[in-house]
Formats: structure tokens, C-alpha cells, sequence
């Protein structure tokens, strides 16, 4: 283990000790000579949700993010990076990106560690939240590609349609 | 009951924060959704507001730094494709145009375990963002000035920083690290 020192550790087992605990079971995990990074999966109807937490230990920051196995065609990347723009103005912990060259949808949200420990009541709930804004967000940007509606439409429509799920 | 009390501790936690961080508690706001306050930022030669929110329902501490620019219709996409871009660099906080008002924002939040605010780490997120917008200040106004790609424009932000990363510029990286996030 390239990161031995004993606040790392505990960190880390306090991760995956949370990720259990909401029901994520640990797909692989990485080290790095900073960073430690857990992969979790969740297998959808139609595709997969991977969820990456990474630990920095030189900054003293955790990284959540969320990717969904569907890519986003390159034509639609301009309406798609309008309604992202949407989707970030309502949502604070996380934010909605599109990679511009691979059209990966992602969710992003990061958690400062301070006092060398890890608040499990944070994380697990920053874990929660990301996953199921994720889920809401790739629903609303991959019905957009499909949709002869204006980002503004589309996001008006489908947020009347599903009130109150952001969080 | 209950809720208010750790409301307003954690509310008087954020604006002593702010203080410490000699940002000044302007406006205060509330109602039975959240409870806020206004500040403002002075960097070399502008300043930026703030918004410190508690919402109550979701417990969790917004900030968001607003960017004083008026903002044409015609550069809405050249700005939703920066936005984009530089988010997807993964710093603290996400920066958003909102297209009624042509204000742009760089905003972030942290969920608030417990009864009380982890000033440490309230600070810490506060300090990556006033650093985060005052990088992305130069960037803005060039973009809705200049004619210039987004993508361009990201590549060579981006090159600068690996630069100055190659340089072993040890001031500039260990001040970013030290305001990253």
C-alpha cells in the first residue's frame, strides 16, 4: 500500500464501511501516491451507473463523482451543455458536466476533510444524494437528445413533471 | 423548534466565518425555507458578491459568488460551452449563467451533519471558491469580449497550469492547493 499512514487508513475503511452500509458493495479499489480511489457499480435497466470515490490525502479532499455508461451523440452538445446549465443552477452539492470529447455524462461533488476523520453522516448522505440527482439528471440530458424541445422547454416540461426531486 | 435553533446556530456560525475571513455581513435574509446573508469580496481591482444560504429542509449550507457582469444573448452558448468546460476541471463549486437575468454564478454547498456547522470545513470550501472565482474572473470578461473558442481558451488555462506545475513553482501550487478546495 503506497498510502500507509493510519489517519488514511481509517478514512478509507470508513468509507467502505459507508458505501456498505447504504447497500454499494466495492467493485475495485486504486491507490495512488496520493489518492485512494473506490469504484462501486449499479446496474440499471438499460445501463450502468459507476460511482468513484477518490480520497486526496495531501489536500485533505474526498471526490464523488457518478458516470453513466451511455455516451451522448456529438450533435447534441450544444443543447446539452444549455440544459447542463439548467441542471447546475438548481442543484448545490453536486453539478451536472458532459465530457465534450467522449460525451460522458457525469456528477461531481467533493467533501473537505478536516480534524483528520471522516463525518459518515456527511458522507453517506453526499453519497445518496449524488446517486439519485445522477439518476435524475442522465434521465432529463439523454431525453433531451431525443426531444424537439429547447433545453428551457424540455427542462420546464420535465420538471413540472417530477416536482421536488433535487435535492 | 428544534429546527430553528440549529438553524440560527449555524447561521451565526457561517457569518462568523465570514468575518474571520474579512468579508463583510451586509443583508440579511430569511424565511421558512432558509436563512442567509449577503456579503461582498474585494480582490485587487473588483469585487464579487456573496450569498451564504442555510436551506433548513435539505440542511445543507449553500455559497454562491455572483460575477458583475451584464452578459448579450448572443454569447449565451459560447458561456454555457466554458461553463462546461471549466467544471469539468473538477475545482470546487460549479459557475452557471442563469439566461433570464444574464448573471453568471460560481456556486457550491456542503451538507450540515449534526446540530452545528464544522466552521473548519466551511472555510476551507469558502476560501476554494473566493479563490476559484477570482481565477475565473479574467476568463469571463475575456470570453464575452473576445472572439475566441471556448475549447482554445480552456486548453491554454489549462497549459498555464501545467506549466507552472512543470516550473516547480512552489509558491503558486502550494497557495492553489492551499485554496483549492
Amino acid at each position: 500500500m503506497v498510502i500507509n499512514d493510519d489517519v488514511t487508513k481509517k478514512i478509507i475503511s470508513d468509507m467502505k464501511t459507508c458505501l456498505e452500509s447504504i447497500g454499494l458493495s466495492i467493485a475495485a479499489e486504486e491507490e495512488g501516491d496520493e489518492h485512494v480511489t473506490l469504484y462501486s457499480e449499479i446496474e440499471g435497466n438499460a445501463y450502468t451507473i459507476q460511482l468513484q470515490v477518490t480520497f486526496f490525502s495531501i489536500v485533505e479532499i474526498i471526490l464523488l463523482s457518478v458516470t453513466f455508461s451511455l455516451t451522448a451523440p456529438q450533435e447534441s452538445m450544444e443543447v446539452l451543455y444549455e440544459l447542463s446549465n439548467l441542471v447546475n443552477k438548481l442543484m448545490l452539492t453536486d453539478y451536472v458536466t458532459v465530457c465534450p470529447d467522449s460525451g460522458e455524462i457525469m456528477l461531481h461533488s467533493s467533501i473537505p476533510v478536516t480534524d483528520g476523520s471522516l463525518d459518515k453522516e456527511q458522507f453517506e448522505v453526499s453519497v445518496s444524494r449524488i446517486l439519485v440527482n445522477g439518476s435524475f439528471s442522465f434521465r432529463l440530458l439523454c431525453s433531451q437528445v431525443f426531444s424537439e424541445l429547447s433545453p428551457q422547454e424540455h427542462f420546464n416540461k420535465f420538471m413540472s413533471e417530477n416536482k421536488g426531486m433535487y435535492s | 423548534m428544534k429546527k430553528n435553533r440549529k438553524s440560527k446556530r449555524i447561521f451565526e456560525g457561517m457569518k462568523t466565518c465570514c468575518r474571520e475571513l474579512v468579508m463583510p455581513v451586509e443583508e440579511e435574509f430569511q424565511d421558512e425555507e432558509k436563512t442567509g446573508f449577503q456579503s461582498r469580496i474585494y480582490a485587487n481591482y473588483f469585487s464579487l458578491y456573496l450569498q451564504a444560504t442555510f436551506w433548513i429542509e435539505t440542511s445543507t449550507a449553500g455559497l454562491r459568488v455572483m460575477f458583475p457582469f451584464e452578459v448579450p444573448e448572443s454569447k449565451f452558448g459560447e458561456l454555457y460551452d466554458l461553463f462546461n468546460r471549466l467544471n469539468n476541471l473538477r475545482y470546487v463549486g460549479s459557475l452557471w449563467l442563469d439566461p433570464d437575468a444574464g448573471e453568471i454564478s460560481l456556486h457550491t454547498g456542503l451538507y450540515v451533519s449534526g446540530d452545528s456547522l464544522n466552521m473548519r470545513q466551511f472555510k476551507r470550501t469558502l476560501n476554494g471558491l473566493v479563490w476559484r472565482a477570482c481565477t475565473f474572473y479574467d476568463l469571463i470578461i475575456r470570453q464575452i469580449s473576445e472572439e475566441r473558442t471556448a475549447k482554445d481558451r480552456v486548453e491554454e488555462f489549462k497549459a498555464l497550469r501545467l506549466n507552472l506545475d512543470d516550473d516547480q513553482n512552489e509558491t503558486v501550487t502550494q497557495n492553489e492547493n492551499k485554496y483549492l478546495h
